[in-house]
């Protein structure tokens, strides 16, 4: 019988694994938020949103926030074994994203009515890819949470939760960056 | 696990089994590999006899224009061949075929980390590739504004016309999110899962250089999908990220822009490329030296080394793009500087070699063949990477030579050295070793002709795109050159069929090679043809580095496996 070294059920595969496709994404919205700033010295404007886009922008934010506060709840309610309380937060917290989508589709609606369009400035441009590539991710942060929702009942160990959890955070900070990158 | 019964598709088609993976991204490199030479025969013989019917083919591929290769069909071919031999025959084959195939074995693991995912990359690969193949079937043809892409060349507003160059914005997106799967397998696999024993500096030096290579395409391959992405958003719904001047309806957008991005990621592509042939060549210089490879860790750190530093060096393709000449001097320094680890594990390379007893073997050759053509690659870089001489050199013939030296012949020849040396592993069967030297011979001896005379030539100031060499009078006195490059181009072509022939021919004879037939050190040669889903018995211990060759403390043979312990 051959020996598998190491299945990919070990936890510091699946970290690792995790690490480098952070670093990947950060690389990707590295070039945007580059691309943001020269496109903006180039031109030598600034973004000026109307204040209800501020706003809008301000609660997802907000929203997404409460989302990475839940998941720490759940994760909590996990440890201690009650996992009737951690499918609880961990289902708020997959709420918590899809509301941050709707509101980010809300939000670019308003801009649009608002007459700052799709293709109506590069900046504005640069807004509508850097949300939407954040919120594709954010997709498959919700898709992630479901799965762990989806087999909660088998796990016999929290690295799973851990490793959902670290992305998830990490998809909330991104977005916070991004978010102030436009802004300032 | 490997005791159930696997149907033909778990088996061959949707496998697992890094091994399997690595002879599907085998084939796709090698089919890849002969569609884009013969766009490069194709190209050459517009060169050699512009405007002339094609033979043989030209009357059936463009009866429209008399078998000749009209101005827009000749773009395209450029293109295509840039883009097919760079990301769909170079890297399927050095990175999917042989990062697949030998990462774990010669790290003692029993697949990759996570071979789903594994998987999931091959066939991404594949879907890219149709995607690419699919703008043929278009009226208005392939991509066509060069492998670079620069907008507004690329975007409808100011070049291309068609989808042919949107398809080819979407395939390389795919192209890329598949190679970022193979690197987070690549690197996790390295980090975790070498068999105990097996420092990273016991790694065979080929797994340095697929591991650095993942690092290199795990940081950079997003940063050119973010530039893609934006592309493909002049391309398709109207942005205007790379659009200026008179092209740009409202705001200016910056396509230097575009050119930052993409040689952010391009520059270490090169090395994406080319560290897994240093890697591979270094092993086997030792391995048919018969000594251990002259100073493994100066190679190994060198390479490193390398790889940090070209991060900081893709202004060197911008020179004449009116950069501040303080950051184009920056980038002359950093660019400059890469020459002194590249030195040391030159040097290293013929110190292997010194007073060792060498066996002229076809991977041997193959390898000898990278140091040379490598080392005039190496050297013309030194000229590109001068502001000064650049500005005289760029976008012409003589870059084309140069980035085929250190592109196509040092990594064709590397990757042929790594077939014919692992082929035995692979299909449990030599290739013949008269049809490899044959094979090494004619291309040696044509591919040298085609790229040092292409050098020649851009000297003379042949620029490197152009359709119609017999329209400039200054070009005149190159017209016979040039026809002898196209013919040495076609025989260069023909030595590749002869390896096609071996190839197939290996893999269907009967006589099996022995085990371990070159007597090398590493893990992958410790285990049976075929070698079982899990490749190992039982989890390998390592005691030795990689290139135990004969220890003067052994006498009854001239090696010493990685996993074995002296008995005296
Ligand atoms: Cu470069």
């Amino acid at each position: 019988m051959p020996v598998f070294i190491l299945q990919n059920k070990d936890k510091d595969l699946s970290i690792i694994g995790l690490v480098i496709t952070m670093a990947s994404i950060v690389m990707l919205f590295g070039t945007l938020i580059s691309s943001f700033y020269v496109l903006k010295i180039r031109m030598m404007g600034q973004l000026t949103l109307p204040n209800i886009i501020i706003q809008l922008g301000i609660a997802n934010t907000v929203i997404l926030l409460i989302s990475s506060i839940t998941f720490i709840f759940s994760e909590n309610m996990f440890r201690k074994n009650k996992l009737n309380n951690y499918s609880f937060w961990l289902l708020m917290t997959i709420f918590g994203g899809i509301f941050f989508l709707i509101g980010q589709m809300y939000l670019w609606n308003k801009m649009t009515q608002l007459g700052i369009g799709i293709t109506k400035g590069q900046l504005s441009d640069m807004f509508y890819l850097m949300s939407g590539a954040h919120g594709l991710h954010i997709i498959a942060g919700i898709v992630a949470l479901i799965w762990l929702q989806s087999t909660s009942k088998k796990l016999t160990t929290n690295h799973r939760v851990n490793l959902v959890g670290i992305f998830w955070h990490f998809l909330g900070f991104l977005w916070f960056v991004l978010f102030a990158v436009i802004l300032f | 696990m490997s005791g159930h019964q696997k149907s033909f598709w778990t088996k061959y088609i949707f496998s697992t089994d890094h091994k399997m993976i690595a002879k599907q991204f085998l084939w796709l490199g090698m089919f890849f590999l002969f569609f884009g030479g013969a766009l490069a025969m194709l190209i050459r013989w517009q060169l050699g006899y512009p405007e002339q019917p094609v033979p043989l083919i030209g009357n059936w591929m463009w009866p429209g224009d008399g078998g000749i290769i009209n101005p827009d069909i000749y773009n395209q071919m450029f293109t295509m061949h840039g883009t097919i031999m760079i990301f769909w025959a170079i890297t399927p084959l050095l990175i999917g075929a042989f990062g697949n195939f030998i990462i774990p074995l010669q790290i003692g693991a029993g697949d990759m980390a996570f071979p789903k995912l594994n998987l999931f990359s091959f066939w991404t690969m594949f879907l890219a590739s149709l995607i690419l193949l699919s703008s043929y079937l278009l009226p208005t043809g392939t991509a066509a504004g060069g492998w670079t892409s620069y907008p507004p060349l690329s975007s409808p507003a100011g070049g291309i016309p068609g989808l042919g160059q949107t398809i080819w914005t979407v395939a390389l997106i795919f192209m890329g999110v598949s190679s970022m799967m193979g690197a987070i397998n690549y690197i996790t696999t390295v980090v975790r899962m070498r068999a105990p024993g097996m420092d990273y500096f016991k790694m065979p030096l080929s797994v340095w250089g697929l591991f650095l290579t993942s690092i290199l395409n795990a940081v950079f391959v997003p940063v050119i999908a973010a530039g893609l992405v934006m592309l493909l958003l002049d391309q398709t719904i109207g942005t205007e990220f790379f659009l200026a001047g008179r092209l740009a309806s409202g705001d200016p957008g910056d396509p230097l822009l575009f050119q930052h991005v993409f040689w952010i990621f391009g520059h270490p592509e090169v090395y994406i490329l080319i560290l897994p042939v240093w890697g591979i060549i270094s092993d086997l210089l030792s391995v048919f030296s018969r000594k251990p490879a002259f100073g493994y860790r100066v190679t190994a750190i060198a390479m490193c080394t390398v790889t940090a530093l070209s991060t900081l060096v893709w202004g060197h393709h911008m020179y004449t793009t009116g950069m501040s000449p303080l950051l184009g001097k920056s980038f002359m320094f950093l660019t400059l500087l890469i020459s002194i680890p590249s030195a040391m594990f030159f040097l290293n390379w013929l110190g292997t070699m010194w007073k060792g007893s060498i066996h002229f073997t076809s991977p041997m050759l193959f390898s000898i063949g990278v140091i040379w053509v490598f080392g005039l690659g190496g050297l013309t870089g030194l000229y590109n990477a001068t502001i000064t001489a650049d500005i005289y050199l760029h976008d012409t013939m003589f870059v084309v030579g140069h980035f085929h030296y250190t592109l196509a012949a040092s990594v064709m020849f590397g990757s042929f050295a790594a077939i014919y040396f692992w082929f035995p592993r692979m299909f449990g069967r030599k290739l013949d070793s008269r049809l490899g030297k044959i094979h090494f011979w004619g291309t040696f001896i044509s591919i040298n002709f085609v790229f040092f005379n292409m050098m020649v030539l851009g000297y003379a100031g042949h620029h490197r795109r152009i359709y119609n060499p017999s329209e400039y009078s200054f070009l005149e006195p190159l017209t016979g050159l040039n026809e002898w490059i196209s013919i040495f181009s076609f025989l260069l072509g023909v030595f590749q069929v002869v390896f096609l022939i071996n190839m197939v021919w290996s893999m269907f004879k009967k006589e099996r090679s022995p085990q371990n037939p070159w007597k090398a050190t590493t893990l992958e040669w410790t285990m049976d043809y075929p070698i079982p889903h899990g490749n190992f018995e039982e989890t390998p211990l390592v005691h030795n580095g990689p290139h135990e060759y004969s220890r003067p403390d052994i006498k009854d043979r001239d090696w010493l496996g990685q996993n074995e312990r002296i008995t005296v």
